[in-house]
């Protein structure tokens, strides 16, 4: 072999770039120029934040302890959890655990018990004869009776659900309570995209979450008292329909990075077909158009490029169907 | 493609220097580095560090070039650290139409050809790729790799004196 021949094979290799790997490219690019996860330094942030506030909150309690006795009977304690060491108390008919990292304050009065989650993952279960459990997170304050409740605050997060709307919520945030394999890290979390965003013009991540919201809204608390079955039954459904979508789109990522581009339709069109309302259609409808042209299918490609440009929420998703379907018209 | 429009509106106009430049990154990788899987990794981390550069570039060269000049660093940093590519690595790089034992050979001839350049350091080995497969220019190389083109038009020579001796060895 001479140096001319070895010139001349690396020119022959491939260097294309198709349009999907182009788009999912830029999709990564877009979300992690928008918002750089700065992940060791966080969760060591996160670490001196919760140690600062576990110290200060310990010996808060023990000044307010010695200097005075509660007038009204009331006992307060602190639960300080670390990762694979939660803490848990029994108190008032219910049994609460915190995962950590975290701190909650518990305070008893007549019986009753209220919770204040200050991070972490709290799960209350309720036995028989207990009283309502009032929570406190982020500012915001509910009573609740349900059998069980998990709520997780982080900073900028907070969620909470019952039933089975807990357990997603254990499974994404309290990675001791489950394992590894189920866990969402605690930092760096976000919503499915609003607007789906699939092509490289709109400014909403399209990508499947690093980042994850469970089921239960955002930075408000659920009204708690006596959940309605019908609620239940729906808020289970959501959840479930969540966390399928959401599956169903990052498999097809998955599909597409192993260049699949069979899998990955199938994939999506099970998406668009089991979950016709979900935000994540949008993102699914352009890709399989993307998929589409790749296979040379341009008249499939058009057709769901139309979908969009007639009915995408995203203004930003209407006009790069717009132009896409400019492209593909040229075949 | 200007930075200044960068500056007006930022996200789209770099979403703008993706568009225009993606697809050469992906080339210079492929010639660099060979088929590697991570080559879609190594672009988006391309421009997630272009991305971080933006506000430094002081428009001394063009974009190009200075997209060129952060992707022949991501993959310097790939290449000291990841394994050598096997034969097998190459197979989708082989034309579908081959016989059997023409697409082992050809597989061969890749690995052999990527595998020989992997044994040039890192700089020699992106002034040699920059150079007799891209075709730039010694000024253009030396802008890239942040040399004088003297010390570029070393490094290609010194590249191809190790490349030919390596070949000899192998022959004999």
């Amino acid at each position: 072999m001479r140096v001319g021949d070895i010139r001349d094979a690396l020119a022959s290799l491939d260097g294309r770039l198709d349009d999907v790997r182009r788009h999912h490219a830029w999709s990564r690019i877009e979300h992690a120029i928008a918002e750089p996860p700065p992940a060791r330094s966080s969760a060591r942030g996160w670490w001196l934040a919760v140690a600062t506030a576990a110290v200060a909150a310990c010996v808060l309690w023990l000044v307010v302890r010695a200097a005075s006795t509660p007038r009204d009977g009331a006992t307060t304690v602190p639960m300080i959890a670390t990762p694979g060491h939660p803490a848990t108390i029994e108190r008032a008919g219910l049994t609460l655990v915190l995962h950590g990292p975290g701190i909650a304050m518990v305070r008893e009065r007549d019986a009753a018990l209220s919770v204040v989650v200050i991070g972490g993952t709290l799960v209350a279960e309720r036995h028989s004869g207990s009283r309502a459990l009032a929570i406190e997170a982020g500012g915001n304050a509910t009573l609740t009776r349900d059998a069980r409740v998990a709520v997780h605050v982080e900073p900028g997060l907070v969620v909470l659900g019952a039933g089975e709307r807990s357990k997603v919520i254990v499974e994404r945030f309290a990675s001791d309570a489950v394992g590894a394999a189920t866990v969402a890290p605690p930092a760096a979390v976000s919503p499915p995209p609003d607007a789906a965003a699939p092509p490289p013009t709109t400014t909403a991540a399209s990508p499947p979450p690093r980042r994850i919201r469970p089921p239960a809204r955002s930075n408000e608390l659920a009204p708690a008292v006596a959940a309605d079955a019908d609620e239940a039954d729906a808020d289970e459904a959501d959840a479930h329909a969540v966390v399928d979508a959401r599956a169903l789109y990052h498999d097809a990522e998955v599909a597409l990075s192993a260049h699949d581009r069979a899998a990955a339709r199938r994939l999506l069109e099970q998406l668009l077909r089991d979950f016709p309302r979900d935000k994540l259609v949008d993102a699914a409808r352009f890709d399989l158009a993307l998929i589409a042209n790749a296979d040379g299918d341009h008249a499939r490609a058009g057709a769901l490029l139309d979908e969009l440009i007639a009915g995408a929420a995203d203004p930003n998703v209407r006009d790069a169907a717009k132009r896409l379907r400019a492209a593909s018209a040229a075949h | 493609m200007t930075v200044r429009a960068a500056s007006a509106d930022a996200a789209s106009a770099f979403e703008a220097i993706y568009r225009e430049h993606a697809e050469r990154v992906f080339a210079l990788l492929t010639r660099l580095l060979g088929p590697d899987r991570e080559r879609e990794d190594l672009l988006q981390e391309t421009f997630i560090r272009l991305h971080g550069a933006l506000p430094r570039f002081r428009g001394d060269c063009s974009m190009t070039t200075f997209v060129y000049r952060i992707t022949t660093r991501v993959a310097i940093d790939h290449m000291r650290r990841r394994r050598p590519l096997a034969a097998s690595d190459f197979s989708d790089e082989v034309d579908a139409g081959l016989t059997p034992a023409e697409h082992v050979a050809r597989c061969e001839q890749l690995a052999r050809a990527v595998g020989l350049l992997a044994q040039l350091s890192p700089k020699h080995r992106v002034a040699f790729v920059l150079r007799e497969v891209m075709g730039l220019s010694h000024e253009e190389i030396g802008t890239i790799v942040e040399a004088q083109p003297a010390a570029a038009r070393m490094r290609v020579a010194k590249a191809k004196r190790v490349l030919a001796k390596l070949t000899a060895k192998e022959d004999r």
